[in-house]
């Protein structure tokens, strides 16, 4: 059975937090062999609540930026498990202008089998149009001959429903393979291109 | 479970990080737009599963209606969340019209199977940060106080 990485955050945030109070004891003062009293409780409960909020603050913010850190190191262990070089697919949408098409969703076929139906709000429409690249499908494929279809829907020039294919056969060897949908304007015919194109 | 949720929270056994997060979606509304629930980060979020054949559901929807309005300035959504499927469109139609709620279409009933709805209506409370605050199953008078209180208490935190 394969474990994601994803369910040890916890467990590793939880190691984080523990291993702070040790890391920081390397600069403090031995601790004392015998149990303090309840004065020396009291003195540094007061010394504690004494603390500058500044040091405090910094202090939690450079444990925030290591769970970020932590979180993302996991999220590309995650990706390497799930998705090894050898098989990995990974297709991509991006657009170029926009003038002629307004994007609703795309769905994506491979071998002729569903893999992805991505519905585009508006907020993700500007995205793209101000050169986001959205992720859209991260699969295994075996090595070989595949056939991408992708299905574009929107409203094309004045304002009619618009629907587009285009499909791509792409060889899978044996590093990971790149495939970008890419919507731009063909000025000359004032209609929209739907394009799937492999990254080298 | 909004009574068993309340309970734990009230017990302070449970932190807001413990709750469950709510499943994103994205849904066409009635007005044509695409809409998607995690675009909705920071704001509380009153989701509705209703359909037309409910007769609950009219009543539901209808006290959320006047709920939305009265916090129409606090930046509260209300989304209400259609499952009749294509072939009855128009009652989602009417019912945004009429109502002037933002109903969203779910035809195939995905996202009433990522929610695991078990009847109607059904009406979650989605803090700002898409967490599901609670769930309230059916509908009863009183069920829209309820969820007002639980709103105002997420509110003033």
């Amino acid at each position: 059975m394969r474990t994601r990485p994803a369910n040890f955050l916890p467990l590793l945030l939880a190691a984080a937090v523990l291993a702070l109070p040790l890391t920081g004891g390397a600069d403090e003062a031995p601790a004392p062999a015998v149990a303090p009293s309840a004065a020396d409780a009291t003195l540094a409960a007061v010394t504690a609540g004494d603390a500058p909020a500044g040091a405090l603050d910094t202090e939690m913010q450079a444990l925030k930026d290591e769970v970020l850190d932590l979180n993302q190191e996991l999220f590309l262990l995650e990706e390497e498990l799930l998705f090894p070089a050898n098989t990995q697919v990974a297709v991509f949408v991006s657009m170029d202008v926009g003038e002629f098409f307004a994007l609703d969703s795309v769905q994506l076929r491979i071998d002729d089998k569903p893999v992805g139906n991505y519905l585009y709000t508006e907020r993700e429409v500007q995205a793209l149009l101000r050169g986001g690249v959205h992720r859209f499908y991260l699969g295994n494929l075996k090595a070989g001959t595949h056939e991408l279809t992708a299905t574009f829907t929107g409203k094309g020039p004045h304002e009619r429903d618009y629907r587009r294919g285009a499909t791509l056969k792409i060889e899978k060897g044996i590093g990971a393979k790149f495939v970008e949908l890419r919507i731009s304007d063909r000025v000359s015919k004032l209609q929209p291109e739907f394009v799937v194109r492999e990254w080298e | 479970m909004a009574v068993a949720l309340g309970a734990v929270l009230a017990a302070g056994a449970a932190t807001a990080a413990d709750l469950p997060s709510a499943p994103d979606f994205a849904l066409r509304s009635v007005s044509g737009q695409n809409l998607r629930l995690s675009e909705y980060r920071g704001q509380p979020v009153l989701l509705t599963f209703w359909a037309d054949w409910c007769g609950t559901c009219q009543a539901q929807l209808a006290e959320l209606a006047d709920l939305g309005r009265r916090y129409a300035g606090q930046d509260v959504a209300v989304l209400a969340v259609n499952i009749d499927g294509a072939d009855r469109r128009e009652a989602a139609n009417t019912t945004a019209s009429r109502l002037g709620l933002t109903v969203l279409r779910d035809d195939a009933q995905a996202v009433a199977r990522a929610y695991d709805l078990g009847t109607l209506p059904v009406t979650l409370l989605v803090d700002p940060d898409g967490r599901i605050r609670g769930t309230w199953e059916r509908y009863r008078p009183g069920t829209t106080g309820e969820l007002e209180a639980e709103l105002a208490r997420l509110m003033a935190e």
